[in-house]
């Protein structure tokens, strides 16, 4: 019998496991402690952010303002001095909770070169800057680069993952943030490098984006990425999938449009979703079911929640064999 | 070609720093504020257009409103008071339980954009706070509202009902990923819109302009 993470990463490398493994169940994760830092006395983060939480997540605070003018970010940054982090005791505390059965999975960010930007000083202004102050915007992304690349350095040299998640949301549900020449001339060489860096400590990179960025996806195996988690379903993510076979590794499949995500879905309902899931993006593998979308703790959540991880432990034990 | 003509060029591709001269030179040149205001809804209404097809993405179409909102920064002066001029006051706002301000932002510029007074209630919004707004504002034409989790359904359910509750005669649409126009009808919403682009369009259809 092969572990949690000998399966896990048979289908994070695009082949057929025993079973379809659960990002959520399988996985340990390991985050560093200063993306959830905040200042105590402005409640803001490294980026001068400042984050309002409710049951469904955490969002920038809308009525703040990270700086008033995009070239303000050289003096409002403060951006963490890596190699003065306490590598070994968050080394020890990640290894303590963590499971050796499971994949070992490093989040490198959930916001970066794109919303960073964009969190900091608004969608408006944020967007607007790509055109209005393109150098400026550039040279920001490209320290946020150097910042994150030089964090993949020590993942490498103390936590050494299996996989480094990295996400960004350069798409919203119905479809893309950006064009694809602005992501070919701004973005990708970016995101080019973190996913070498990634690569250059022996992991494999997982990108992650909340949207609808199906057209980016031959971009994003171009330049490397391993796993794209892309919880937005639809008729685009299927073409690619029939393209690209298992060489588009997928984490997610359930549809958080289904009839199965609507508020008091019937257990029948959403058991059937989790075979949808299953059998429309994993039926020969490459696929890390994720129930992107379930949120918050709600007694509709939980339920769904507790019926989606049973069906999975169900039908997808038995689905390859 | 026309400084009005020019104007109405510059928006749709956001020449946010030539607008305001060319808004001042298209008077000089004897056009009316109403007509010049009216030559950069109409432009709105190209790159609204431009957005739905996917010919443009949202950073073309913010500056594009950026520019116009220059534009009309000049014009505002000469355009108080002059209330036909407007479209009404539009209140937007995310429903509760839900802190999403991307969709209900970009709605809200596009509205402002095709001729509506603004009043943006921010995100997680409780149903009767939008009641309040509508009863604190003038001529409250629309009430947009805005969900982007599929968690939050019930709660834009019940800003719409509570809003028909209060004011059976509003005009409401509504607007986010899980929201379909099935949905929209069901809840007794007056009007749906899959974008921004088609938001402003869906709210002046509304009203009846």
């Amino acid at each position: 019998m092969i572990s949690k993470r000998e399966n896990y990463l048979m289908a994070a490398q695009g082949e057929k496991p025993l079973w379809v493994p659960s990002f959520v169940e399988e996985s340990n994760v390991f985050m560093p402690d200063f993306w959830m830092a905040v200042d105590p006395a402005t409640g803001t983060d490294f980026c001068n952010i400042r984050w309002v939480e409710n049951d469904a997540g955490r969002m920038p605070d809308e009525h703040w303002r990270a700086m008033e003018t995009l070239d303000q970010w050289r003096e409002t940054v403060k951006f963490p001095k890596v190699a003065e982090l306490d590598w070994p005791e968050m080394t020890e505390r990640f290894k303590r909770m963590s499971d050796p059965e499971k994949v070992n999975i490093a989040m490198l960010n959930t916001n970066g070169i794109f919303l960073i930007p964009i969190d900091m000083i608004g969608w408006v202004d944020g967007l607007c800057a790509i055109y209005e102050e393109p150098e400026e915007l550039e040279a920001f992304i490209s320290a946020i680069t150097d910042f994150l690349v030089e964090v993949v350095n020590y993942f490498g040299e103390y936590i050494q993952p299996d996989i480094v998640f990295t996400g960004d949301d350069l798409a919203a549900a119905n479809g893309p943030f950006v064009s694809k020449e602005i992501w070919r001339s701004l973005y990708k060489p970016y995101f080019k490098r973190i996913v070498d860096a990634i690569h250059k400590i022996g992991a494999l990179a997982e990108f992650h984006c909340c949207g609808n960025c199906q057209f980016l996806i031959d971009e994003f195996l171009e330049i490397g990425v391993d796993v794209c988690q892309l919880p937005e379903l639809n008729e685009s993510l299927m073409q690619k999938k029939e393209k690209y076979g298992n060489k588009l590794v997928l984490t997610g499949g359930w549809d958080r449009h289904s009839a199965a995500a609507l508020p008091g879905a019937s257990e029948e309902i959403v058991r059937e979703s989790v075979h949808q899931a299953i059998d429309d993006y994993g039926k020969n593998g490459a696929l890390i079911f994720w129930d992107g979308g379930i949120c918050g703790s709600s007694e509709d959540s939980q339920k769904k929640m507790k019926w989606v991880l049973d069906e999975l432990n169900k039908y997808g034990r038995v689905v390859y064999q | 070609m026309s400084k009005i003509e020019e104007v109405k060029a510059k928006v749709e591709i956001g020449k946010t720093k030539l607008v305001p001269a060319l808004v001042q030179e298209a008077l000089d040149e004897g056009s009316t504020p109403a007509m010049i205001l009216q030559a950069m809804v109409d432009s709105m209404g190209v790159v609204g257009d431009k957005f739905s097809k996917g010919e443009i993405f949202v950073p073309e179409m913010l500056i594009a409103a950026k520019a116009m909102a220059k534009g009309v920064d000049v014009l505002r002066p000469l355009l108080a008071g002059d209330s036909e001029t407007s479209l009404g006051t539009c209140i937007i706002g995310t429903v509760a339980g839900d802190l999403h301000d991307i969709g209900k932002n970009l709605v809200a510029m596009m509205i402002e954009s095709a001729g509506f007074t603004m009043v943006d209630l921010g995100v997680d919004v409780p149903a009767e706070k939008f009641v309040e707004a509508i009863k604190e504002n003038e001529r409250v034409t629309l009430v947009a509202c805005s969900g982007l989790l599929t968690t939050t359904m019930p709660a834009l359910k019940e800003a719409v009902q509570t809003i028909k509750a209060a004011y059976p005669d509003q005009k409401v649409i509504v607007g986010g990923a899980p929201v379909t126009p099935e949905y929209a009808a069901e809840i007794g919403a007056d009007g749906f819109a899959p974008d921004a682009g088609s938001a402003a369009v869906k709210a002046k259809e509304i009203i009846s302009v």
